[in-house]
């Protein structure tokens, strides 16, 4: 009689309710995105149908505002550095699970270490280098500091060293180069590792402010979070509207992706748990 | 692996294979080997000599001041005051962000329809761009306008306007660093009590423990303890942290109630270009972070469930 108790209707309670906390920042975004300038705090009366107001909104955010531009910018430097990202730490993890040479012990442990450094710590040698080569306002500024990740490294590592000598022996037989190697047969076989760490990489650089803040500064080159703030400095409060159709714009792209591979992305993410 | 090649060439030949693909290993580790000396090794040490001088950001020269600049931040009250927020934002944040997590994972633990459902809504604020989350809660906090405002005109109460006033300004930000930060807490600890076999709370049950909090006191709790201290640092590094909220938000005020180191570092640094102090300043929190990032692998070899 107590499994009928008031228990299950209490935890679906506490759980409906935080629930709802979770996701109404979203809604209520989504929400402003759709109403006419004025509507939002009730101050207007007569509302324009729903569907004006959101051609309205997104067509400001979309034609009249540079965010088209940030998405792009956006998408090149997180692209860029999951690309280079993924040819130096695989070949490197490589090296390290399966050759034995001398410094592998040093570069393991420099791989240890940098996983304690958080990226804030070293802004400021960078930015002094990247000034000096005049590098700074570049995409390739933005995306030097990250164009490695002892994470990954560490990551692969794990995942290469269990997998069999036998089919890499195999392979070298066969009259395969090792970069043949790493390109048709490991990475394949990587696959479940390269896409977890995918995700946590981009949302990680979608999602990254202090960088770009320090590094950019033209309106032309900033990435999404950057040009947000841009965009809220320049329009004020009066296009609230396309504000937050650009908001909109800018979070959808990563939840689609999380929407779309749940279990992956959970994984991806949570991975700086285990880092 | 060329220590067991098998084959059936000779010792010679071996030997120079052997050095071939030491060679090669070093060819391809080479770039990540060089990038991390340039990126992470180098710009710490160099942070940790800038810090030693009164460097100042387009000047080109620079004089050693020793610890001149460590002395000035012992006696700076804005450094302690960033300190004491960072303090007070992750007292606040990290409880309610882990033993939030573990009620509700603890909760859905048990649900089995529902469970997918509410893992993707706790989950979704984590994979949200913060920046732009930022500006909605700046709006739902507001007093003046939007829900919150609404809701308290409603009930009769006066209006609380979070980034008005320094302390409900600091408190407004930790709502968000909750917001932020639960459901990761949450999916990690759903991977930790998967661990804590089915079979396990059944004969717990069979042992008479069906009461709620008896298991959880006597079977989930001892059993999850080593995942929630590992949770609990990891959180802690998080809620250090702590900028794009800041760095969108308050800027630090009103009257440098919110300032958190990092955004502190940030703009002594590249603000108002004092690199040397800026410098001293990122030792410290390189300190804080690392002493917490050292002590999460520690716990984390030694004995958490994920």
């Amino acid at each position: 009689m107590a499994r009928f108790s008031v228990r299950p209707i209490l935890a679906h309670a506490v759980l409906a309710s935080v629930a709802f906390v979770m996701i109404y920042p979203f809604v209520w975004m989504w929400r402003a995105s759709t109403q006419a300038p004025g509507e939002i705090f009730g101050r207007l009366n007569e509302t324009p149908p729903l569907l004006a107001s959101i051609a309205d909104n997104y067509a400001r955010a979309l034609l009249d505002s540079p965010l088209p531009r940030f998405m792009l910018n956006g998408a090149i430097m997180t692209g860029g550095i999951l690309l280079v990202q993924i040819v130096t730490t695989v070949t490197c993890a490589y090296a390290l699970a399966k050759f034995e040479f001398r410094g592998r012990r040093l570069i393991f442990a420099i791989v240890l270490l940098s996983l304690s450094v958080p990226a804030q710590a070293t802004a400021l040698p960078i930015f002094i280098v990247l000034a000096r080569f005049d590098m700074l306002d570049t995409y390739a500024g933005v995306m030097l500091p990250y164009l490695t990740s002892g994470f990954a490294i560490f990551l692969f590592h794990q995942f290469i060293r269990s997998f069999p000598d036998e089919i890499i022996l195999a392979a070298r037989l066969d009259g395969m180069s090792e970069v043949e190697i790493v390109i048709r047969i490991l990475l394949p076989a990587m696959m479940p590792a390269l896409a977890a760490f995918a995700i946590f990489s981009i949302t990680f650089h979608w999602n990254d402010l202090y960088w770009p803040m320090i590094v950019i500064r033209s309106v032309d080159l900033a990435p999404p979070t950057l040009g947000l703030l841009f965009f809220r400095g320049q329009e004020g409060g009066d296009s609230f509207g396309p504000l937050m159709a650009c908001a909109t714009l800018v979070t959808a792209p990563l939840i689609l992706i999380f929407l779309a591979a749940q279990r992956r992305f959970v994984q991806g993410v949570t991975m700086t748990g285990v880092k | 692996m060329n220590t067991r090649s098998d084959t059936r060439a000779g010792n010679d030949a071996l030997r120079s294979a052997a050095v071939s693909y030491a060679t090669l290993a070093r060819v391809f580790s080479a770039p990540a080997f060089l990038l991390l000396v340039a990126t992470v090794v180098a710009p710490v040490f160099v942070v940790v000599l800038i810090s030693f001088t009164d460097y100042r950001l387009g000047r080109l020269t620079l004089n050693v001041v020793g610890l001149g600049n460590y002395t000035r931040l012992l006696s700076d009250p804005f450094f302690w005051g960033a300190l004491r927020n960072c303090a007070i934002y992750t007292a606040i944040v990290v409880p309610i962000s882990v033993f939030g997590a573990l009620y509700l994972a603890v909760l859905l633990d048990a649900r089995r329809q529902s469970r997918r459902f509410y893992e993707i809504v706790f989950f979704l604020p984590v994979t949200s761009t913060l920046t732009a989350m930022s500006i909605v809660w700046s709006y739902l906090l507001n007093g003046h306008i939007g829900p919150l405002a609404h809701l308290l005109a409603g009930l009769g109460l006066p209006p609380v306007d979070f980034f008005a006033d320094g302390t409900l300004a600091l408190i407004g930000l930790s709502i968000i660093g909750v917001w932020h930060l639960i459901g990761f807490n949450l999916i990690l600890f759903l991977a930790g009590l998967t661990v804590i076999s089915s079979e396990l709370k059944e004969a717990s049950a069979l042992d008479g423990m069906d009461g709620f909090w008896d298991r959880l006191r006597y079977l989930t709790w001892p059993l999850l303890a080593p995942t929630t201290i590992v949770i609990f640092v990891l959180s802690c590094i998080q809620a250090f942290q702590v900028f794009d909220t800041v760095a969108v938000l308050t800027n630090g005020g009103p009257y440098g109630a919110t300032e958190m180191l990092l955004h502190k570092i940030n703009t002594d640094t590249f603000t108002a270009l004092k690199a040397g102090y800026g410098s001293a300043l990122t030792v410290v929190y390189l300190v804080l972070i690392g002493t917490f990032s050292l002590l999460q692998v520690w716990l984390g070899n030694r004995k958490a469930h994920f």
